[in-house]
């Protein structure tokens, strides 16, 4: 059994002992978890209190006021950048079309963005619609009472499908776009997930620009 | 602080470094990159910590702020390259 001088050694051998086996499950996660919102959630969370508790055992070993307040600074910068990081990491792997896992139960934003902007070109439009779909059906049924109030919104909602010309134009655009993708993963099937977000890259900065000539229309 | 304390600190952290690093080389994407390089960073800032605490040198917590700090900005860095158009897949 290792020897310990005081209870402040022991303390700080606890706490460093505890930051590295909370960054060895972090890295467990990172290399295990199955996609990026996954990983992140385990490298995020384990990784930043790990490192914060390191450093903690660095203050409460050497109880000198130089120390502890850099190990202060340093605590309270990881536990600050660590989130902001994080949310900016898993917005721009989102938006770039990172596939998620096949288990995935609800893309919840997804749904979010469908239903506000009109279309994100996340490159699963035909899901998009299904789930909008159901979710003006549960409206429906929830809102039995004012049956005609409903009927006047879908009227609406179908008017402001069908309504511009412009979105005519994107849409056409979508279906060129699928049929690049289907000649991509024809021409090269070794790698279709690479194949596929590939294509969802180019119809994303179309699409894109498509909405940005409507905003100038 | 004995010896043992800190060489079995060490062997989890390089342990763990390791694992980051296959992440890292097996991807598969861009930001799946990135979340390892963060990671490993934070490793490395646990790691400056735990030498820190065996040789009884205080000023290696410096080290671990720059450490820290220049991780952030990567991530930024990154990020934004990413949602500005650049490489995908790579």
């Amino acid at each position: 059994m290792p020897e310990f001088q005081s209870i402040g050694e022991m303390v700080a051998a606890g706490t460093l002992l505890l930051g590295s086996l909370l960054m060895f499950l972090a890295a467990v996660g990172v290399l295990r978890l199955p996609d990026l919102p996954t990983r992140m959630h385990a490298s995020t969370k384990a990784g930043s209190l790990g490192a914060a508790l390191t450093i903690i055992a660095v203050a409460v070993f050497m109880p000198e006021i130089p120390v502890i307040a850099r190990a202060a600074a340093t605590v309270v910068f990881l536990l600050l950048t660590a989130p902001v990081a994080a949310h900016v990491i898993g917005r721009a792997g989102y938006f770039v079309g990172v596939p998620l896992w096949e288990g995935t139960v609800k893309d919840a934003l997804a749904e979010q963005y469908d239903f506000k902007t009109q279309k994100l070109g996340s490159g699963r439009e035909g899901e998009d619609e299904e789930e909008s779909g159901e979710v003006e059906g549960e409206e429906s049924e929830v809102l039995e009472v004012s049956e005609s109030e409903s009927e006047v919104s879908e009227s609406e909602s179908e008017v402001s499908e069908s309504e511009p010309v412009a979105e005519d134009s994107e849409d056409s655009e979508a279906e060129e776009v699928s049929e690049v993708e289907e000649d991509s993963e024809a021409d090269e099937g070794s790698e279709p997930e690479r194949d596929s977000e590939g294509s969802e890259g180019s119809g994303d900065s179309k699409k894109k620009d498509v909405t940005s000539e409507v905003a100038e229309a | 602080m004995p010896e043992l304390i800190t060489t079995i600190a060490f062997a989890i952290l390089m342990a763990s470094l390791i694992m980051v690093v296959v992440r890292l080389m097996l991807g598969p994407t861009l930001p799946d990159r990135v979340v390892a390089l963060e990671l490993i960073a934070a490793i490395v800032v646990g790691l400056i910590a735990t030498y820190s605490i065996a040789t009884e040198v205080a000023s290696f917590l410096d080290v671990a702020i720059v450490m820290a700090l220049m991780a952030f900005l990567a991530a930024i860095g990154f990020a934004r390259f990413l949602e500005e158009g650049g490489a995908r897949n790579a």
